[in-house]
């Protein structure tokens, strides 16, 4: 047969993950612990646990490593990197005019956009690309005693989740993605609030807050409106996976 | 069978292979910017769709099968990269974000002497002019092994960069003349390749003589030949391809990535030049890749520039693989002499 010009996707983490190996966890007294690591056979369609091999401490730590992609082990930390865990991370936006786009007819337009000034943030992102953002007073960096605020932006919740919608993410959570996470953040559509309660201290609420904002009636952000969390930076970096 | 003797089995609940959701965004993403850079277009029915991956696939196969149609005997092969995809060859780390695509093709050897010597002597300097082009313009198509480069190949590879393996027979042999003798009898000589070649095939296409395009174009309007007018008008319209350098594989080590060998006559010592360098060179670092560019999935705009770009490239090898599948077929000898 004549061969045929072709076209190949290599996946990176794209591709299906296959069911290859088991460990057998023991547990002991104290904090003995002994694993043992197991090929997987196939008894028709059924995955059988072979025989296996003790777990060695070098083989667990490369485990740990591949099932955490996004951590790395180190390299240059960025002025606005606040905090680095795993594959969590935070990172500080210092206060500045940039563009933000609104898809609502309340703002007098289906589509808006306008370049505003905005507040300093605080996003925090972790591995399971679980999103949150603060607004933080001031132009200085932030310190782990900050308190946090209210973003003051549409389809963000009361605690900090950004309501990413169909947003294509950026992959990784290391320090060298944060502007592409930041241009997620700005370059996508705002299109109505998610919070409960109040989103911004204004009169006339947060559709006229934002309708003044792209008509050019603050030259400067207007920290006033922001609403308090009661949380610091620290809090809710410090218990990441029961709180924000 | 005793119970206690089984291997343990895992719940049927358990699946043995599962594709995980962390991907599926730049799966997403890359179909999303085919589609807005016009790769994928028309209507994809709902349960292709679920699968972006291999929508992406199928309509990128058809995107370059629609441009390569027809080919006779040089087949490439794209390869699109994803962040993240583990890569044997020594491709250059990509910004965040990026795709790389990279084409090869397998190599094989094409014998053309026959079908040169014969232009020549239909028309003096015509089977060099014809050469000249295929070594101007291959590297940037389907990079063809040709004579000139069995030549540069032998230099640095067996001679020490010398014109002649004198140099290597001293090094290596000393003033022993009997072992010099059994080296010379088994290494590629300067003698060898001169035998195999005319010497206007193994120059340097920079100095070699050549016909003017006006002279080409009166053999390709006026040959008596119908197949050397055809081939003449190929070559003409292969060599007015304006081919940048955007294209050309960016990695580290040797060079591999021939789509070509053009031997004299069958299984001549450029094979054996080509089978030893290549052999060397995957030892270590290597490109056997011969065309790249990459792209953010998140510009559709700057993928559509790159393939628009890349159509020039497509006529080219359509070209190329015309000229060297007509060199390489058929009866030379046959071929009348003369104009109209």
């Amino acid at each position: 047969m004549k061969p045929a010009v072709t076209f190949d996707i290599v996946a990176g983490r794209e591709a299906p993950l296959r069911l290859s190996k088991a460990i057998l966890l023991y547990r002991g007294g104290g904090d003995a612990a002994f694993a043992t690591v197991h090929e997987i056979g196939l008894r028709g369609k059924a995955p059988l646990i072979l025989e296996g091999k003790a777990l060695t401490p070098g083989a667990a730590v490369q485990l740990a490593l591949d099932l955490a992609k996004n951590a790395k082990r180190g390299g240059f930390v960025p002025e606005c990197l606040l905090y680095l865990d795993g594959d969590t991370m935070a990172w500080w936006v210092p206060p500045a005019r940039r563009h933000i786009a609104f898809r609502t007819t309340e703002l007098g337009a289906p589509e808006r956009g306008e370049v505003v000034p905005h507040p300093g943030l605080v996003f925090k992102v972790d591995g399971r690309r679980r999103w949150h953002v603060w607004a933080v007073a001031g132009a200085a960096r932030p310190s782990e005693a900050s308190p946090l605020l209210q973003a003051p932006y549409f389809n963000v919740y009361g605690d900090g989740g950004i309501c990413t919608g169909n947003v294509s993410l950026p992959d990784g959570t290391t320090a060298e993605r944060i502007e592409a996470w930041n241009q997620a953040f700005f370059g996508s559509f705002f299109t109505h609030p998610n919070v409960q309660g109040k989103l911004v201290t204004y009169r006339g609420g947060a559709m006229k807050f934002w309708r003044d904002m792209l008509d050019g009636r603050h030259a400067e952000f207007p920290e006033r409106v922001l609403v308090s969390t009661g949380r610091t930076l620290a809090d809710v970096l410090a218990h990441r996976e029961s709180s924000a | 069978m005793n119970a206690a003797f089984q291997l343990p089995a895992l719940s049927a609940g358990i699946p043995c292979e599962f594709k995980p959701d962390a991907g599926q965004d730049q799966a997403i993403a890359l179909a999303r910017c085919l589609l807005d850079a016009g790769v994928i277009q028309g209507a994809v029915d709902a349960r292709r769709a679920r699968d972006p991956l291999r929508t992406s696939r199928a309509f990128l196969e058809q995107w370059v099968r629609e441009r390569l149609q027809g080919l006779h005997c040089l087949f490439p092969s794209f390869r699109l990269m994803l962040e993240g995809a583990s890569s044997a060859t020594s491709l250059r780390q990509r910004e965040p974000g990026h795709v790389c695509v990279v084409w090869h093709t397998d190599c094989s050897a094409f014998v053309v002497g026959e079908a040169l010597e014969r232009l020549e002597a239909i028309h003096p300097k015509l089977g060099a002019t014809v050469l000249s082009v295929i070594d101007r313009t291959s590297a940037k198509l389907i990079p063809t092994f040709t004579p000139w480069d069995a030549m540069g190949t032998a230099q640095d590879y067996y001679w020490y960069g010398e014109q002649d393996e004198s140099v290597a027979l001293e090094e290596q042999c000393g003033d022993d003349p009997n072992e010099r003798e059994a080296m010379r009898e088994q290494m590629v000589t300067r003698e060898k390749i001169d035998a195999a070649f005319p010497p206007w095939a193994t120059q340097w296409p920079g100095q070699r003589k050549r016909l003017s395009r006006r002279a080409l174009q009166a053999i390709a309007g006026r040959a008596r030949s119908r197949r050397v007018r055809a081939l003449v008008s190929d070559l003409l319209a292969l060599e007015a391809l304006d081919l940048s350098d955007e294209f050309l594989p960016d990695g580290d080590g040797w060079f591999v990535g021939y789509g070509a060998v053009l031997t004299w006559k069958p299984d001549d010592i450029a094979v054996r030049i080509f089978d030893d360098f290549a052999n060397d060179a995957v030892q270590g670092d290597y490109v056997d890749w011969m065309g790249e560019f990459d792209f953010s999935i998140e510009e559709p705009d700057a993928l559509r520039r790159k393939l628009g770009a890349m159509e020039v490239r497509f006529a080219g090898m359509r070209l190329l693989d015309g000229l060297i599948h007509e060199l390489s077929s058929g009866d030379w000898h046959r071929v009348p002499k003369g104009m109209r």
